[in-house]
């Protein structure tokens, strides 16, 4: 039995207004024309819906899950490539940076990232090893104060615009 | 994993990063999958019952119809706008009568909203739990596997079985159209949704096609003609340049 607070319904009619308002308009022509949809995407930025699950310190809203899964599928609704690019920027694109990252980390990259400013996203999946993180052969090889990466990864969403990449990669060919 | 890590790249300070080619992915175009994409729009009014020839496109296309005709209610590619207005399935006419009415079409969806509603359940569950302060690895990886699958929406009946499913008699006197908008799980997006749209802001087949590695000739799955492999080539790699990069390790 799913039951949703008040200020969840709330949330989730605010969201539908804006989907139906403006993602719902755009949604074929973007489809159509196969683009980045980056108007869209700043404004879901400048609308918060970015950073429901980070923080108010770093520009987020400090929502739980269930709210966040609310907006994207009320936004899913609207347009799947839109959905899916705020997917991966609010989850996985900026995760590890606030998870990992120093302060210095996230005031440069989450913050912007957050306000739709910067395009972020995840990079694990490999031609050979799909998303088996055991099994990726991206090698990080580590050269004085600095590491070179090699290797090649695939399906990574929004790869084309994205303007930070957090890679998977393995340091050494021994253990697991 | 001790021998993972991961590295955050900064694409406007690091040189030595390529770009494959867009991948065209289904789903996220809403219904591209195929090699000879119906044209939208035009494709379905072309479609219009009664018009013999206005048919033949729509004969070509998916017998449950194009999803973006309908306000994606139909097509398992996109699976997540149940509701809409005056859909395909209600316009178009098969046999004498509207397609939504011949039985076969009635399994179909029924199944589709089946799933839908399942993956649903399961998506809001492992998030409550989540916010709960449990651990849900389990229920997080068990709602991927299953969205997934079944994307959203493709039959939960294997082809050729005899097993019918009976027609809900609330999504028959509802029309479908009046259930709730089921959509697809945010938290495990299906596959089929869990790609954005890998293009470039100028435009689509923007990018710099992959070399990765040496094949011999007649051998790259490109050459192959098989669709699924052919898509794994387009991609972007990271590769021997970075080690001129200013910064290439940050966090």
């Amino acid at each position: 039995m799913i039951t949703f607070t008040p200020e969840q319904e709330q949330f989730r009619k605010a969201v539908a207004r804006f989907v139906d308002a403006e993602v719902v308009p755009a949604a074929e022509a973007i489809d159509e024309r196969a683009e980045f949809p980056t108007k869209l995407f700043k404004r879901i930025g400048e609308l918060g819906y970015l950073g429901l699950r980070y923080p108010e310190a770093y520009g987020g809203a400090g929502a739980d899950m269930v709210t966040y899964c609310l907006f994207a599928e009320e936004l899913a609704r609207g347009s799947l490539s839109v959905a899916a690019a705020a997917a991966m920027q609010s989850l996985m694109g900026t995760h590890f940076v606030y998870k990992h990252g120093s302060e210095d980390l996230r005031r440069r990259y989450l913050v912007p990232a957050l306000r739709g400013d910067l395009i972020a996203t995840f990079a694990l999946t490999e031609p050979n090893a799909g998303s088996d993180v055991a099994a990726i052969t991206h090698a990080a090889e580590r050269r004085g104060d600095r590491y070179v990466l090699r290797g090649t990864k695939t399906w990574v969403t929004s790869a084309p615009v994205a303007d930070l990449l957090t890679v998977a990669a393995k340091t050494s060919t021994s253990g697991a | 994993m001790k021998n993972i890590a991961l590295f955050l790249l900064d694409r406007s300070t690091m040189r030595g990063i390529t770009l494959g080619k867009a991948i065209d992915k289904m789903s996220v175009r809403a219904s591209v999958h195929r090699r000879d994409p119906p044209r939208g729009r035009r494709g379905a009014r072309r479609a219009s019952p009664g018009r013999r020839d206005r048919r033949r496109r729509e004969d070509r296309r998916d017998p449950l119809g194009d999803p973006r005709d309908d306000g994606g209610d139909l097509g398992g590619a996109r699976p997540c706008g149940i509701r809409g207005g005056r859909p395909l399935r209600a316009r178009a006419r098969r046999l004498r009568k509207p397609i939504a009415e011949h039985q076969a079409i009635g399994f179909k969806l029924a199944d589709m909203l089946t799933s839908l509603h399942a993956a649903l359940l399961m998506t809001y569950q492992a998030a409550a739990r989540l916010d709960a302060g449990r651990v849900v690895t389990r229920e997080a990886a068990m709602t991927k596997l299953f969205a997934s699958r079944r994307r959203c929406g493709s039959p939960t009946r294997r082809p050729g079985s005899s097993r019918r499913t009976a027609w809900p008699t609330s999504i028959r006197s509802s029309g479908i159209s009046g259930t709730r908008d089921s959509s697809c799980p945010a938290a495990a997006p299906p596959r089929s949704c869990a790609s954005s749209s890998s293009r470039s802001r100028l435009g689509p087949r923007r990018g710099v096609r992959l070399t990765a590695g040496r094949r011999s000739r007649g051998t790259r799955p490109e050459e192959r003609g098989d669709a699924s492999t052919r898509a794994l080539l387009e991609e972007f790699k990271v590769g021997e340049q970075l080690v001129t990069g200013r910064r290439t390790v940050e966090g």
